[in-house]
């Protein structure tokens, strides 16, 4: 089972799309956008570390767009599925439908751990640009930066299961009978960052950052980050039950 | 006494106030290539998601190799599903490897004997295959494996009219020494009329008729013809 296993998680690494969309020329503008964005990012900061006071470490604000995005690349790998016309050889295959998504979810994580990578060199170089720009630059300075972005790097990889299934959530009822619970899960998707904005918030710096200024190495950090596997896990076997039985075709 | 491989009792699935069977009674018999006939909407492709446990039955049972359909029976069947397509990043090569690494049973040789058959290069792209050839390649993925049930969904949509015959030849002479059974969709009863043994017309998801194709030409001269005759 483990080589099936396996096997799938390589199969759904592979990128999808169906046969009209253009490969050559979204990978074309991609690569655009990307340069015009790192040149850009690269100008405001050298301007910026001569005329204004740069606080290095809030470069990792940034990592925040990642869970979401997360969360959004585990839907798109359920859809593409569905979109691309495959559903039928996939949920076919004569294994169970919780090796299936795990393997799904499994690609889904190692991509965004990829991306996570990428990102994390990138901030990086540019964090040791600034510090090597900057007149109070120092050795200590860029040290201490990429240390505060590896503990949230890390933080963020440990977190990618609990929205990756969460996502999965969304990619499956969409297609299952019980589509209407969706609104029911955006009602508590909604509430939750609500809990999180409002209650997370503390001094006057507002949640992201106080929790960049502390060591988010803490027990109440562990204790929320085994009980997030615990329930993506939960999430995992529930979905697999929706998959397997109200799946909606 | 014939042996089914196929029994439903009372299958019945609705899909808001629409039967899409409807106390479906039926025995389809082993080792044959079984025609599952009838305009669009008469339950036929229901059918085959219920068979392949895709689909559940509201009321009723339905036994496929002597089990209700499950996920693990589904080692034993090559599904054709209606409208699919295959992974578009794919060659013909890499789909053979993914047959071998998780589809039971794919028999890799015989996949490039049928892909020879079916015209297809090894090295092509699914992306750049047209309809018919993409359709080709699902076909050659599902009759590659040794099982000993074959369910095909409208197999020669978008395949033009010559290459629907050189495939109907192909699997007719990929049948002559298989004990295989092959269950298949078709509007194409014209075309496909050699190749089925037996028929089951369906209306609004019970059965019309179900019998030896040869009694039923006999009796109505052909399949197409008792098809028109049916649903005029």
């Amino acid at each position: 089972m483990l080589s099936v296993y396996w096997n799938l998680v390589k199969h759904d690494l592979k990128y999808r799309s169906n046969k009209n969309f253009n490969w050559k020329t979204f990978r074309f503008w991609t690569y655009v956008y990307c340069i015009l964005f790192i040149i850009g990012v690269f100008g405001v900061f050298t301007y910026g570390s001569f005329h204004w006071k740069i606080n290095l470490t809030t470069i990792w604000y940034f990592l925040w767009i990642l869970p979401f995005f997360t969360f959004g690349m585990a839907i798109g790998k359920l859809k593409d599925e569905f979109k691309n016309g495959t559903y039928g050889w996939w949920l076919t295959l004569p294994y169970p439908r919780l090796t299936l998504i795990l393997a799904k979810l499994s690609a889904c994580a190692i991509q965004v751990v990829q991306i996570i990578i990428g990102i994390f060199v990138l901030i990086t170089v540019l964090g040791g640009y600034i510090s090597f720009l900057s007149p109070e630059g120092s050795m200590d300075r860029f040290v201490n930066f990429v240390k505060v972005g590896l503990t949230w790097n890390v933080i963020v990889i440990l977190f990618v299961p609990i929205m990756l299934s969460l996502g999965l959530v969304v990619g499956v009822l969409v297609q299952s009978s019980l589509k209407p619970f969706l609104g029911f899960f955006w009602l508590l998707w909604g509430l939750f960052w609500v809990f999180f904005n409002v209650f997370g918030t503390k001094d006057n710096f507002g949640f992201f950052q106080s929790f960049f200024q502390t060591n988010p190495i803490r027990l109440e950090t562990i204790t929320t980050i085994l009980t997030s596997w615990i329930l993506s896990f939960l999430i995992l076997i529930l979905m697999a039950k929706v998959l397997e039985k109200y799946i909606k075709l | 006494m014939i042996e089914t491989i196929i029994k439903c009792e009372h299958a019945t699935k609705k899909f808001g106030d629409r039967f899409a069977l409807n106390d479906l009674n039926l025995e389809i018999p082993k080792g044959k290539v079984i025609g599952i006939l009838g305009e669009n909407g008469v339950g036929k492709s229901t059918l085959f998601r219920v068979l392949v446990g895709l689909t559940r039955l509201d009321q009723g049972k339905i036994t496929v190799l002597g089990e209700q359909p499950n996920i693990k029976l589904n080692a034993n069947i090559a599904y054709l599903p209606d409208r699919a397509s295959w992974y578009q990043d794919q060659t013909v090569r890499k789909a053979f490897e993914f047959g071998v690494k998780l589809l039971p049973h794919f028999n890799i040789e015989r996949a490039k004997q049928f892909a020879s058959l079916m015209n297809l290069d090894l090295d092509m792209k699914v992306s750049s295959m047209s309809k018919g050839q993409e359709s080709r390649l699902m076909l050659t993925m599902c009759m590659s494996r040794n099982v000993p049930l074959i369910i095909l969904d409208e197999p020669f949509s978008g395949i033009d009219g010559t290459s629907r015959e050189h495939i109907i030849e192909s699997m007719i002479d990929y049948m002559s020494d298989r004990e295989v059974t092959i269950l298949m969709t078709t509007h194409e009863i014209y075309e496909a009329e050699g190749l089925l043994d037996y028929a089951i017309f369906l209306d609004k998801g019970h059965v019309l008729i179900a019998d030896e194709a040869e009694n039923l030409r006999r009796e109505h001269g052909s399949l197409h013809d008792l098809s028109r005759k049916l649903y005029r």
